[in-house]
């Protein structure tokens, strides 16, 4: 009996001791969870508001198309006959707008077709990826709601872009770059959406915790879902290599429009296989592939 | 891959598992009895196991959140936050009402002069034949939104911008964005002339008048415009290789081949169907590269 209740007693104490340590770690999981959070979101805040009187105080510079692209390009076309810029310049139209269609939606095929496997490591295919992701994620929580419950989406609305120019080539390298500048547009509609969209583009600290207030109040009141928007807009340089060596095949720009395999027209400027055999799409711009994303300042 | 098939890393699947169960927990309403004659509330056993494993779940948060919030941390880096600071992010209103600013008209100089560059290198140049053809292009502009297909605009529109347009249209009806309206140009006039080694640029500006109205159909929301008779401008940008001259036919704003001169007849890929030459490529003639419109 004496050892029943010793037996007992130690019993209680490892539960106690258990719920302690479980107390611990879930209110320490609360701390670090809100530590990192807060930390992300004021350092960003920060940097974002920094770079934004800095830009107030010191215009940037303009930059400018290399003087010599004429040379260049006649010399590109006495070594490669059939190089010509207008493709690299129809790519990154499609490629921005193919970025926009993978962060909105978070389909990534169309995007993982054009990039050269070292965009993965860039900072903007960092960003693509986790943005891709994350909507992704979001829309297999929307399925799994209640019919006709959904009540949060972001939507592609509208992409305007100015006309790319050829900023430099050079064909020794197999490297182009070409400069963009584009606005995309998202509509988003959601219960405190105004508040989500402002923590997005919140430049101090007051304005990110009045946002973030904002949000979660709407939320929490499981009130009807708000309309808000989020733009991203800016001038980019694009950077597209090729395998050295490599010389343009003209067939490539008409083998984009039928699938060579079947002779279906691809109606769809997002698909990578043709609907009817499956069979891969060719690229359009032959063997070049975005490498890099730099923002010009 | 479909979504529903894919495998994400160890911390997202946590994730997911916590909002399954999270969904269920909060699934039916606690407050009506599960079967008729049932008991409500916190005296359903079923519905207070249901309330206790939610609160447990809320509670226990961090530990199915952090994993994934450290694992991006670390994957992201300390540059990505100094690259994220200089994306140009706006929201709300600003976002809304800042997306599409035209840019300012330079003085009537400075579109002469450069209209008169072009005109001094190519003597067929006509500035009418490009302010008309902008005209025209707007009322394909409106039919390919409101249908949601681009293939009207083909005759017009560069390959980069045509594939670009079709891909937004697609875009926005798997995202259940519709457009309905009916609008047309009711004057045009080049606002901008530009020319560098590579390329001469025309920029048009139409002023447009009728209505338009964006919807998000799955929650019956209107995301921009309304019924009402509105007027806005929207500007339309021709550009050309330098070196391009007009061909005797008129080319394509006089919708002729500008390599045969046949009535022009394209394929997708924007090759003329007698003499397969691609002619929406900006060597030969004028094209479409870009297409601006007002916020509204």
């Amino acid at each position: 009996m004496v050892s029943g209740m010793v037996l007992a007693a130690g019993a209680g104490n490892a539960a106690r001791s258990a719920v302690g340590v479980l107390v611990v770690v879930v209110i320490a999981g609360w701390a670090l969870m809100f530590a990192v959070l807060f930390g992300m979101l004021i350092y960003l805040t920060v940097l974002r508001g920094r770079r934004q009187s800095r830009k107030r105080m010191e215009p940037a510079p303009a930059f400018s198309a290399d003087p010599n692209l004429p040379t260049v390009l006649a010399q590109a076309r006495h070594a490669d006959p059939y190089f010509d810029e207008q493709l690299l310049l129809d790519a990154s139209q499609l490629i921005c707008l193919v970025m926009f269609a993978a962060m909105s939606t978070g389909d990534e095929e169309a995007i993982r077709y054009l990039v050269a496997q070292s965009f993965w490591s860039t900072f903007f295919g960092r960003y693509t990826r986790s943005s891709a992701r994350s909507a992704r994620l979001q829309r297999i929580q929307e399925q799994g709601s209640r019919a006709g419950s959904r009540r949060q989406a972001r939507l592609p609305v509208d992409y305007q872009a100015l006309a790319p120019e050829l900023i430099s080539l050079d064909l020794r390298q197999q490297r182009a770059c070409i400069r963009v500048s584009f606005s995309q547009l998202r509509a988003v509609v959601a219960p405190g959406a105004p508040g989500q969209t402002a923590m997005a583009s919140a430049t101090s600290l007051p304005s990110l915790a009045v946002s973030f207030g904002g949000a979660m109040s709407e939320r929490m009141s499981n009130s009807v879902p708000g309309l808000s928007w989020l733009s991203w807009a800016g001038k980019y340089d694009l950077v597209f290599t090729r395998p050295p060596g490599t010389r343009t095949d003209p067939r490539a720009a008409i083998a984009n429009r039928t699938c060579s395999s079947c002779g279906a027209t691809y109606r769809s400027e997002l698909a990578t296989t043709c609907a009817h055999c499956n069979t891969e799409r060719p690229v359009a711009w032959d063997t070049w592939r975005l490498a890099d994303i730099a923002v010009v300042e | 891959m479909p979504a529903d098939r894919e495998k994400f890393p160890l911390p997202e699947r946590l994730f997911l598992a916590y909002t399954a169960v999270s969904r269920w927990a909060t699934s039916g309403s606690i407050t009506s009895p599960d079967s008729l004659g049932g008991r409500r509330g916190c005296a359903n056993p079923f519905a207070l196991f249901k309330i206790l494993l939610f609160l447990l779940i809320i509670l226990l948060l961090p530990i199915f959140v952090l994993p994934m919030m450290l694992v991006r941390l670390v994957e992201s880096g300390r540059q990505s936050f100094r690259y994220g600071s200089s994306v140009d992010i706006t929201a709300g209103d600003e976002a809304r009402w800042g997306h599409g600013i035209l840019p300012p008209v330079p003085g009537d100089a400075v579109i002469r002069s450069g209209g008169a560059a072009i005109a001094n290198g190519d003597p067929g140049f006509r500035v009418t034949a490009l302010t008309d053809w902008a005209v025209a292009a707007t009322a394909l502009n409106c039919q390919s939104l409101v249908s949601g297909d681009a293939t009207c605009t083909r005759t017009f529109m560069a390959n980069g911008l045509y594939r670009a347009h079709q891909a937004l249209l697609e875009l926005r009806a798997r995202s259940e964005v519709s457009c309905a309206g009916a609008w047309r140009a009711v004057g045009a006039a080049v606002v901008g002339v530009t020319r560098s080694q590579l390329v001469e640029e025309v920029r048009v500006r139409v002023h447009c008048e009728g209505w338009r109205i964006e919807r998000h159909e799955h929650s019956g929301l209107t995301l921009r415009g309304g019924p009402e008779v509105a007027s806005w401008s929207e500007d339309l940008t021709f550009a050309r290789s330098a070196g391009a001259v007009t061909p005797a036919s008129g080319g394509l704003p006089a919708n002729r081949c500008p390599s045969c001169g046949a009535h022009l007849d394209l394929d997708p890929g924007g090759a003329c169907r007698y003499c397969r030459g691609v002619v929406t490529a900006g060597n030969d003639d004028w094209v479409l590269v870009s297409w601006q419109r007002e916020p509204w």
